[in-house]
């Protein structure tokens, strides 16, 4: 294996033949990069699936004895699998694992999620009360529903869990109160249970798949990834960055409900746990630009950086940092930042909207400059 | 100009050759410079907007020259676009309101990445095809349908007002190409149940690129394409379609819409916004339910007066007017080039015109751009094949407006289908032409009477746009 991917390197280097020194000497760094890369990758995926097993753990719990302790267990081990999966939004975006055609991004953290979808019982039953049309739930059939007919018809993945645990948040000062009745008394209890059992299961094996994916010395994305042309890795890697950094944070997550001023378009809106997505995206990005991860369960150390690819590097380091420590300045609840009279804290909001859009926009001229093209919004 | 005249003579020649069975060589024509239309050179497809993106988000992106100060809008918009209505009240104020009658719950439900619907798989429902519903009067005009409206509604709040379903046969039209090649069309014949005296019109969901760009050419220009009378002889007539401006109360010339039935896409957005998601705004206040449907519905709160606030439906509208075009792939193969030749020199650049200049425009960076849409946004006759019979505006029961190709090869990569015309009824973009008839049957016929070779390399040459 390890042979093979010299001999390919060593093709691609002369497949070219008008590359000069210099630039043969910058693919090797690139590759290094690359190499490095997909360490942070995997740590990041494992760290996901750990830490998805112990919400596992603590939901399986509560479904055998619903109380109030094991809910409270339950929603703090969905907050600590929040960390490592934001801070893996920035391997995002250029149709890896996570976003292929097959990929289960969308299975995973689609948001918003509206919870009628899930939970109505009006006139449009939703899918728990809807005993007729779906008279059994299991993975298959969440997975069928899921993004079926409109993007907010979401059935799966962490908001359906977070929605499941929390309940809608009419509170202006905490989060979603759901009562644990509605897994022991409410109708349809136990149809409620069952949802949130096998939405869990699919959550930790679509993880898994991505760790797998991810993982060292097998037949997987991984080894296709760093033996490929490393420049079109490093295009890759930017894309997620430069992606994440303007189109999917500054504007999707932080910019639209800012200028819809509406709590539906936040990210975590049952739990109130927005401005910590916005964090662990914010320092995902800083991860893979610095070329290190601090996670839970599992770190990597500093190594060759998708920041040593570019002269420009501290002006960079300096703008991903600045949107990251006014990401941790934002004073939750974020959907109190951004309602109309709170002229202060939309000034917070916009600061990092700001922010994000210029560290995006340099990325992209950066990226150009050594000869990469990336599509992105800023 | 005689001499271009003299050409068009000469180009019809051919037609009557290729119709009346006999094999026509198009080199020959070339080589005879006997070319009417020069092949245009093909720059980035939507000028400076074009985007050079070929993944499942081709359709999705902002125009790259896009000003900062319409980000926040586009974004919003997009937003808005993508995200699920729901039933008043809800906890989701600013998107309450959904129906009572509706198809979709957003407009990305038909808009999926914001490209192309499809006919629905047998046993679905028709969501991304919908139905424009007419009947006669006692005078014999036509009329909206007295208890469903001018467009049925597949879905409803209410079990009070269930519109009936759309049914669906179809005929097999079999056919063979010159030399010898045969081919088998689906021809849907839609029925309304239990309604059989009703006229239906299917329009299927158009992907959303570059809106603005059309928007952006000046009137002039579609007036000096049209030629109603045929005035240049070569047996194509478009028109303007006339329309109600509904916020001037004024007649306007048509751009969108399968019939160019809409003048301007903020009224494009309004009217969909009602029709299809039963959301009112400034422009359409009231709930798209008949006089029939009204008492009907009056338990059902409303999502607000409007529902959807100035604000928030011209950011839709911005959006709509700033997705980027996708730049054209693999421009440089020769069976590309040597496919727009054969387009070209098929006369389709007749009504699919290859280029055209953006005039002035509210949004600065989509005016004075040189586009190649391949369309001229009239209507044309598009003969009894493809005939609803049902008019709309000016627009007669057989004309439909030439739809733009830009984008068109990404389809199948952004909504995993090649179904195309306007109701989705061709399976692939060969049969799209083979359905061509009225004022484009002599392209098409030529397109039929070249080799099968020339046949794929003009069906790479749209697939490359």
């Amino acid at each position: 294996m390890k042979h093979s991917i010299y001999t390919m390197l060593l093709l691609t280097a002369l497949g070219n033949s008008s590359i000069s020194a210099v630039d043969k000497a910058e693919m090797s760094k690139e590759s290094q990069v690359v190499q490095h890369y997909a360490k942070i990758v995997y740590a990041n995926y494992r760290d996901c699936v750990k830490t998805a097993e112990d919400l596992q753990l603590e939901i399986n719990a509560f479904i055998a004895n619903p109380s109030g302790a094991n809910l409270k267990k339950a929603k703090d081990a969905w907050l600590v699998s929040r960390k490592p999966y934001g801070q893996s939004e920035v391997f995002r975006f250029y149709s890896g694992p996570i976003d292929d055609e097959n990929g289960p991004e969308g299975q995973l953290n689609a948001w918003p999620l509206d919870e009628s979808y899930i939970e109505s019982d009006g006139a449009l039953k939703g899918i728990i009360n809807d005993v007729e049309k779906f008279p059994e739930i299991t993975t298959e059939l969440l997975k069928s529903l899921n993004e079926k007919e409109g993007e907010e018809n979401i059935s799966t993945g962490y908001h359906a869990i977070e929605f499941l645990l929390w309940g809608v948040d009419t509170s202006t000062t905490g989060p979603g109160n759901r009562a644990v009745s509605d897994f022991t008394t409410t109708k349809n209890a136990d149809r409620r249970k069952q949802y949130l059992k096998v939405v869990t299961e699919l959550l930790v094996s679509d993880l898994k798949h991505l760790q797998g994916e991810w993982a060292p010395a097998q037949k997987n994305y991984r080894a296709e990834f760093v033996t490929m042309d490393s420049k079109k890795s490093v295009q890759h890697i930017l894309n997620g960055i430069g992606m994440l950094s303007g189109f999917e944070l500054a504007r999707e997550r932080v910019d639209v409900p800012l200028s819809s001023m509406s709590q539906e378009d936040e990210h975590s809106c049952f739990s109130d746990n927005t401005h910590n997505d916005i964090i662990f995206n914010a320092l995902g990005v800083q991860n893979a630009f610095e070329g290190h991860y601090d996670g839970v369960h599992f770190d990597v150390k500093q190594g060759a950086s998708v920041k040593s690819l570019f002269v420009n590097a501290d002006e960079l380091s300096k703008s991903i940092n600045q949107s990251v420590e006014l990401s941790k300045g934002l004073q939750a609840p974020f959907d109190q930042l951004i309602i109309e009279s709170n002229k202060e804290g939309r000034a917070s909001v916009k600061a990092v909207v700001d922010s994000l859009s210029t560290q995006a926009k340099q990325i992209s001229i950066a990226s150009s400059a050594i000869g990469i093209q990336i599509n992105i919004e800023e | 100009m005689l001499n271009q005249e003299l050409t068009i003579v000469l180009f019809l020649g051919l037609f009557n050759t290729a119709s009346s069975g006999q094999t026509i060589v198009p080199e020959l024509a070339q080589q005879d410079g006997k070319k009417k239309e020069e092949v245009v050179n093909i720059g980035p497809l939507g000028g400076d907007t074009t985007v050079s993106e070929t993944s499942r988000k081709a359709f999705t992106l902002s125009n790259r020259n896009l000003e900062d100060e319409h980000k926040s809008a586009f974004f919003l918009g997009n937003s808005l676009f993508n995200k699920n209505w729901t039933q008043a009240p809800s906890s989701a104020s600013a998107r309450d309101g959904l129906g009572p009658l509706f198809i979709a719950r957003s407009c990305s439900g038909c808009h999926t990445q914001d490209g192309r619907g499809r006919p629905p798989e047998e046993g679905d429902d028709f969501v991304s095809l919908l139905f424009r519903a007419s009947e006669h009067d006692e005078f014999d005009r036509l009329v909206p349908h007295h208890k469903y409206g001018g467009q049925i509604q597949t879905r409803s709040l209410s079990d009070e007002v269930k519109e009936p379903k759309i049914q669906v046969a179809y005929e097999e039209v079999k056919g063979a190409y010159p030399d010898g090649v045969q081919y088998t069309l689906q021809k849907p014949l839609y029925s309304l149940e239990g309604e059989k005296s009703t006229i239906l019109s299917p329009r299927v969901a158009p992907a959303v690129v570059g809106l603005g760009l059309l928007e952006a050419i000046p009137e002039e220009i579609l007036l000096s394409w049209a030629d109603p009378e045929d005035k240049n002889d070569d047996g194509i007539s478009g028109r303007v379609n006339r329309v109600l401006d509904v916020k001037s109360g004024e007649k306007k010339i048509g751009r969108f819409g399968w019939k160019s039935n809409q003048p301007n896409l903020a009224q494009q957005v309004a009217s969909a916004f009602n029709g299809d998601i039963g959301i009112t705004s400034s422009l359409f206040p009231d709930e798209n339910s008949t006089a029939f449907q009204k008492p009907r519905l009056m338990d059902l709160p409303s999502g607000g007066d409007p529902e959807i606030s100035d604000r928030l439906i011209d950011s839709v509208v911005l959006y709509c007017k700033t997705l980027a075009v996708p730049a054209q792939r693999e421009s440089k193969l020769t069976d590309v080039r040597e496919g727009q030749a054969l387009f070209t020199q098929a006369n389709c650049v007749a009504c699919h015109k290859p280029e055209v200049m953006t005039g002035d425009y509210e949004i600065a960076s989509l005016a004075q751009q040189k586009i190649h849409p391949f369309t001229d946004l009239l209507i044309h006759d598009m003969g009894e094949g493809l005939a609803d019979n049902r008019p709309d505006g000016e627009a007669n029961g057989r004309e439909w407006r030439t739809p733009p190709l830009w984008g068109i090869g990404l389809v199948e990569t952004v909504n995993k289908h090649t179904r195309f015309l306007h109701d989705g009824r061709a399976r692939n973009i060969e049969e799209a032409i083979l359905w061509h008839g009225g004022e484009a049957e002599a392209s098409k016929n030529v397109f039929k009477s070249l080799s099968r070779k020339e046949r794929d390399q003009l069906l790479v040459f749209i697939r490359s746009l």
